[in-house]
């Protein structure tokens, strides 16, 4: 009675196949992120208050951002905030993923110790920083007095000249690795035999970085530029521990506003609202950008 | 047999996605319906006491006090959960949403206004012994009452700012502090912070301040002051709604403090930026004469922090118009989705009884809300600055932003910035006043909309 072939494998769908394969990890994504994300967009929509019901609002919440001052003003210190350390991190970066690539002695132990800063979380990083710049007992202002270039302590974080300063110095240090272990990778991938061509041609350093490395390393720039754009717009514990935000709203990045929005205020819907606003404007600007960079590298 | 397991081999992977979703969605249920039972049935288990007791001391008597409850009733358990003031918002508020909320609560009478307004607060007026509220100062049950009756906390610290000074800095440089009969204007301030501001090493850069002033917080510091200067920023117009101006009592106060900082030059500068707590050291370190807005609870700091041969004394309020204190109260709150009420209001009772309530006043280093801790003789002592912290209890006073729907984010979203721009020296008075008013309407008028009643 037995058939042999039953035995074997029957023909298959291969479509089936592969969506045997994708579902096991779509299945928790679609549940634990996608449904909590879609109704956070949601929850954008509406006039949800704490301690309210939840309402449909349609567009209310953007009408109502429009003329919002304190957003705006938020969207601008966010904008400023974003370009200013991106920038330094990457130049920064660079530099440092230059002189790793030197094969100077012991290149991997900078390496570790280049990964430090990185390796802490932002909250940690934030305690750091606000020690440093405390203003009776911090390293900053001792250092300073000590080589009398001021005669009082500084409150950085509470002046309204340095605190935006206080903070960018702190964001970018803890950035630095991340962009310089990225472009360290990048230049690793350059083949060397290019920089020998143009040596033979007499090409000075500054030539050689200008019209080898930079034009090999672009796809990797493209890259960290998008995620720290991404990353530096939403950041938020850093701020938290340094300034809340202060002093006089100064300091105040989008996901600060949103926050106090939820937790401070009680709108909700608000802050869901402007977390929405968020992500149209870093999709616009990395659609944006990702498009020239790649227009370029085809073109 | 064999067709089975040929079965599960070719389909695996819908299997355990099947069985992926059926884990995580069994977790989406339990959560919604143990979120219900907290809202809805009849709880067991012990009642959950969220604290922010964070004095050493402080700790230990709650718990102590706890302790004592839950010996006398085996059967109704209380447990001590240790709360900070700084997560304690974020805490509450989802607990409120979630429905996961300790049973009893510890916080201040200025924000629980704001939970009482969305409704989070249980009605405790019904459960109050008469000992109690007659005991309690009329000042402090103001605080929580609203106008409908219903009291959403019970008051029992009150925390009212002191003027702390340094009694060798004042003989040395001749000036005689001022007495309860005579207590100091802020003409008497200004010309003794003059005497007291001093350049003791000869090195050209002022290094003792006449008074210091932790500004961080600056929109509390000026609202309760500007109580006793007759004004109160808030004020009700012709139609009976709530209004905010700036006028001559509000700039008077503000002229006040700037000339000390800016005209005078006698309030240390550093302190602008920093909060009341950070002052302290400074004032340990003997380079400010006073520090006129200060916590009573920093008075435990000076106990323990300071040196052999430091003298530090309290000195009774600086009158402007009045004496007045603004004050704020901590409270003990039950949420209204609490299923024991009458229980957790038993505990809250025994916790604040008048021997209690005084252990609790002392441990913390506040002003108990009892008439019969404040006149507890261990509340008289003089060098520890009890004997003036008490006898300030009849310059207490509630201003008229109590219950103002909208207040906490008109101080920290209008207040607070345009002070601190102003302490910084980046604004005339003038200009305080007209952006204060402008940008007031547009945050209260969001709370006006929604025609939420204190």
């Amino acid at each position: 009675m037995a058939n042999p072939v039953t035995m074997t494998a029957p023909p298959r769908n291969r479509n089936l196949d592969q969506l045997q394969l994708l579902l096991p990890i779509m299945v928790p994504v679609l549940l634990i992120s996608f449904i909590p994300l879609v109704r956070g967009i949601y929850i954008g929509f509406t006039d949800y208050e704490l301690g309210g019901q939840i309402n449909f609002s349609g567009l209310d919440n953007y009408r109502i951002m429009m003329q919002d001052r304190f957003f705006w003003r938020s969207m601008g210190v966010g904008f400023l905030w974003t370009a200013v350390v991106t920038a330094l991190q990457i130049g920064l970066g660079m530099i440092l993923a230059l002189l790793l690539n030197q094969g100077l002695r012991w290149t991997s132990l900078y390496s570790v110790l280049m990964l430090v800063p990185w390796a802490m979380p932002p909250i940690v990083r934030g305690l750091m920083w606000r020690q440093i710049y405390s203003p009776d007992t911090g390293a900053l202002n001792l250092i300073l007095t000590q080589l009398g270039l001021i005669d009082n302590p500084i409150n950085w974080l509470a002046s309204f000249e340095w605190a935006l300063p206080a903070i960018i110095v702190a964001g970018v240090w803890g950035e630095i690795p991340k962009a310089a272990l990225f472009f360290l990778a990048g230049l690793k991938t350059i083949p060397g035999s290019l920089y020998e061509a143009a040596e033979l041609d007499g090409a000075s350093a500054i030539r050689k970085f200008r019209h080898i490395t930079l034009p090999m390393m672009k796809p990797v720039i493209a890259a960290v530029v998008s995620l720290s754009f991404m990353w530096n717009f939403n950041a938020f514990g850093l701020i938290w521990i340094l300034t809340q935000g202060g002093p006089g709203g100064l300091t105040r990045l989008p996901m600060l506003a949103a926050y106090e929005e939820a937790f401070r205020y009680g709108y909700v819907g608000y802050a869901a609202a402007i977390g929405n606003v968020m992500v149209i404007i870093i999709s616009i600007f990395l659609f944006f950008y990702l498009r020239l960079q790649l227009k370029e590298r085809t073109g | 047999m064999n067709r089975m397991i040929s079965f599960i081999l070719n389909y695996k992977g819908f299997i355990i996605a099947g069985l992926l979703s059926v884990i995580i969605i069994s977790f989406y249920i339990v959560g919604e319906m143990t979120a219900h039972q907290r809202t809805g049935a009849v709880q067991t288990g012990p009642l959950r006491f969220l604290s922010l007791a964070w004095q050493e001391d402080a700790v230990k008597v709650v718990h102590e006090i706890t302790d004592q409850w839950n010996q006398l009733h085996p059967e109704q358990q209380v447990e001590v959960i240790q709360g900070s003031w700084n997560a304690v918002h974020d805490f509450l508020i989802t607990g409120f949403e979630t429905g996961d909320i300790p049973d009893i609560f510890h916080y201040e009478s200025a924000i629980i206004v704001d939970f009482a307004l969305r409704g989070y607060l249980a009605d405790l007026s019904p459960y109050i012994s008469n000992e109690m509220r007659e005991d309690i100062l009329d000042v402090n049950w103001a605080s929580v009452t609203r106008s409908s009756g219903e009291v959403i906390g019970i008051p029992f610290l009150t925390a009212s700012s002191i003027v702390l000074y340094n009694p060798d800095l004042f003989a040395d440089a001749g000036v005689i502090p001022p007495t309860m009969e005579n207590p100091w204007t802020w003409d008497d301030v200004h010309s003794a912070a003059k005497k007291l501001t001093l350049d003791r090493d000869g090195d050209g850069a002022i290094d003792q301040w006449g008074t210091a002033l932790g500004l961080r917080n600056c929109a509390n510091i000026l609202m309760n002051l500007s109580i006793s200067f007759g004004g109160s920023f808030f004020y009700n117009d012709d139609q009976g709604d709530i209004e905010v101006r700036v006028s001559e009592p509000e700039k008077k106060l503000l002229g006040t403090l700037a000339k000390m900082l800016f005209v005078d030059k006698t309030m240390a500068p550093s302190g602008v930026g920093k909060s009341g707590t950070e002052m302290i050291p400074g004032f340990l370190a003997g380079n400010y004469a006073m520090v006129v807005s200060s916590g009573a609870w920093a008075r435990q700091q000076l106990v323990e922090n300071a040196g052999e041969g430091f003298h530090w004394a309290v000195m009774p309020p600086i009158k402007a118009i009045t004496q007045s204190l603004g004050v704020n109260t901590q409270t003990l709150s039950i949420p209204r989705s609490c299923t024991r009420q009458a229980v957790a209001m038993e505990f809250v009772q025994f916790l604040l009884s008048a021997e209690n309530t005084t252990r609790l006043a002392i441990s913390d280093w506040v002003l108990p809300s009892r008439r019969s801790s404040i006149e507890d003789p261990r509340l008289q002592d003089v060098p520890s600055g009890w004997n003036v912290v008490t006898k300030n209890t009849p310059f207490l006073s509630v201003g008229p932003w109590v219950g103002l729907p909208g207040y906490v984010e008109w101080k920290s979203r209008v207040a607070n910035p345009i002070f601190q721009e102003f302490f910084a020296g980046r604004m005339s008075i003038e200009e305080v006043a007209e952006r204060i008013e402008k940008e007031s309407t547009s945050v209260l008028a969001r709370y006006q909309v929604r025609g939420l009643k204190w």
